[in-house]
């Protein structure tokens, strides 16, 4: 009992240890889209005073690329230029006071045009005013003063539409994002509403939402605001210096991936894997799980009628019907593997019968080794219930050896069968999967039949126990 | 029926593999008290990694031939079911075993030859060729460079290699434990 208790808690640190080594695999191995953080562990995670830093640099440079990433970053370049503008020339100062000026739009302070037109020199104004502006507003550029302001917004009780939001500008997007939450009624898909609402106008007008979305369409652009936060957030990150040992994990690959599962698992985000294993399973699912029934039932049904009927004939009879059997066997795996086109009956019927053969193949070669000719001979003089009882004493603890192997074996006869030429099924995804370098499903697949075989071995030798201390008592 | 070269090729190797591999680990599994954990390990990764085993054929396909990649792939998943089967509950000592052990012959001996004997290690082993043959299959539809795949040289080819090579391992395995021909 305590042994298996052991094996229970050791599912997961071991699968942990699994995990990491397959996303390692995938990562590896497969093309890569997006993936640009290093795997494990991050030496110099992102931070917006670094991006700010290469945004200046690029100012200086006088790249084009410049002010998009000026404009990208918001506040957060504000908050770092600003204090250094005069270590700059005065032709970088006025690029940089120029890039600012769309940040100024944004945040809805420009000078009314009255004031504007009797403005002598614009660039002395906006000197003046970015330097105001930090000095004066740098208390409210804090985390505390931001969850006010994203409080203040989401009740709204002055009705102020969120001015005072517009100028915290992207200092106030991690806060954004992490206030989407979980998103179940209609007042939550309000709250997402209101914050997709502010989050669009600052990155991408495409998150925003209608008026009065469902749950559902809430949770939706939630999932991807969510996703695009995951790339973007490490550039808007603030961190003291111990939050940069925390920063150089999170900031990685293979957290994000455990994010996005966690977030997925818990309700927080839809999933794309989600529907796609809908179909998957849809499709083969229903293969893969008659596949393994019949090797658990079929498949010792099929080893007890042939073992019971070889012990009451001759010998050379025996080792026909055994040598159809395999006949059978390659002749069912040819016709899965050739034939392209099968009604959906006919590839459920061959997926249990090629599992259930498949499976008393075993069995029956593990049964063949247990009766010497001593036993033969004794059992073929015997009644065929008598026979049968032997048999089954014999093949029971064969077939819990055989539970946590048969579903990677059961998985070969969805593999195999082309699926009516239809862009769905197992099949399918695994080969996209590949061609497209997509570790996510590739993971999911992996650890959801990984934990399968774990947890049916656990219950496999439990049962195993029991036939061990049962032929230790008939010794 | 060149393309059914690379297929029997792998399969050739698998079944070797699976058999030679599937005993070390079945005795170290006998043997040595940790490694009775390692090897529930070996079958967990096994399964994780079974619909996906395509991963280490692309990782030794850059070192070895695609052949040897699938066939070491399928032989080394086969061999870990092999190691289950040794050291599971099996049939009483034989007399002659019982015998052998009495007269001071080593029993990691003995489990060795009694493994090898056990009728689901073989048959086991010949489902290697199977696993050969879905790799091969999806290997062909991922690395357009490897070809059409075995399923070119048509049904009834692939059917006849398929059949002397579960009974080409039947017969060497035999021959090796020295029993009468079954297949």
């Amino acid at each position: 009992m305590l042994d298996f208790i052991r094996r229970i808690l050791w599912l997961t640190p071991k699968f942990f240890a699994v995990a990491v080594a397959l996303f390692a695999l995938y990562a590896q191995l497969l093309p890569k889209d997006d993936r640009r953080l290093p795997l494990f562990l991050n030496s110099s995670p992102g931070s917006a005073s670094a991006a700010s830093a290469r945004a200046l640099d690029l100012l200086v440079q006088d790249k084009p690329e410049a002010r998009a990433e000026i404009e990208r970053l918001g506040a957060f370049f504000v908050l770092y230029a600003i204090p250094r503008q005069s270590t700059l020339d005065l032709e970088t100062r006025a690029r940089l006071l120029e890039a600012l000026r769309p940040i100024r739009e944004r945040m809805g302070l420009l000078p009314s045009a009255e004031r504007a037109s009797r403005l002598r020199d614009e660039t002395s104004e906006d000197t003046l005013f970015w330097t105001r502006f930090v000095e004066e507003r740098s208390l409210d550029f804090t985390a505390q003063a931001r969850a006010r302001t994203i409080k203040r917004l989401l009740t709204d009780r002055l009705h102020l539409k969120g001015d005072d939001l517009r100028v915290l500008d992207t200092y106030a997007l991690p806060a954004l994002v992490d206030a989407l939450g979980t998103v179940k009624s209609t007042a939550d898909a309000e709250r997402v509403r209101k914050l997709a609402a502010a989050i669009a106008r600052l990155v991408d007008p495409s998150f925003a939402l209608h008026d009065q979305p469902t749950p559902d369409e809430a949770r939706e652009t939630a999932s991807r605001i969510r996703a695009y936060w995951d790339r973007a957030g490490p550039d808007f990150a603030e961190h003291a210096p111990l939050d940069r040992v925390y920063q150089s994990i999170t900031q990685t690959e293979f957290l994000i991936w455990a994010s996005r599962v966690g977030r997925w698992i818990i309700g927080m985000d839809q999933s794309r894997l989600a529907e796609r294993a809908r179909l998957d399973g849809a499709q083969s699912g229903r293969l893969y799980l008659t596949s393994v029934l019949s090797a658990i039932v079929l498949g010792p049904l099929l080893a007890l009628a042939l073992t019971v009927r070889a012990l009451g004939r001759a010998e050379r009879r025996r080792s026909l019907t055994r040598r159809l059997a395999l006949v059978a066997i390659l002749a069912l795996m040819l016709g899965a593997v050739a034939t392209s086109r099968l009604t959906p009956a006919l590839e459920v019927s061959l997926a249990a019968t090629l599992a259930g053969l498949t499976s008393a193949f075993v069995l029956d070669r593990e049964l063949r080794e247990r009766f010497d000719f001593r036993m033969t001979r004794v059992l073929s003089r015997r009644r065929p219930l008598a026979r049968a009882v032997a048999v089954v004493n014999n093949m029971a603890p064969g077939i819990p050896t055989l539970l946590p192997l048969v579903l990677l074996e059961a998985l070969v006869i969805p593999l195999c069968l082309p699926g009516q030429g239809q862009p769905t099924g197992f099949r399918h995804s695994l080969v996209s999967a590949f061609r497209s370098g997509d570790v996510e499903y590739l993971m999911l697949l992996s650890l959801s039949l990984g934990l399968a075989t774990a947890l049916l071995q656990i219950a496999a030798d439990a049962l195993l126990n029991v036939f061990r201390r049962r032929l230790g008592e008939l010794r | 029926m060149m393309a059914l070269l690379p297929l029997i090729i792998s399969s050739v190797l698998a079944l070797v593999s699976a058999q030679a591999l599937g005993l070390v680990f079945g005795l170290l599994a006998i043997r040595i008290y940790w490694f009775g954990h390692l090897s529930n390990l070996l079958t967990e990764v096994r399964g994780s990694l079974g619909c996906t085993a395509l991963c280490f054929v692309a990782l030794a396909a850059q070192m070895v031939s695609p052949e040897l990649a699938i066939g070491l792939a399928a032989g080394t998943s086969q061999a870990i079911a092999i190691a289950r089967w040794m050291t599971r509950p099996g049939a009483d000592w034989a007399p002659e075993e019982l015998g052998a052990l009495a007269m001071g012959q080593s029993s990691a001996h003995l489990a060795l030859v009694r493994g090898y004997r056990r009728g689901a290690v073989r048959a086991t082993a010949s489902l290697s060729i199977l696993h050969c043959l879905i790799l091969w299959i999806l290997a062909a539809e991922v690395f357009p460079n490897l070809g059409p795949g075995p399923l070119a040289a048509g049904p009834w080819a692939l059917s006849g290699v398929l059949a002397l090579l579960f009974v080409g391992n039947e017969l060497l395995v035999a021959l090796l434990s020295n029993r009468r021909v079954r297949p």
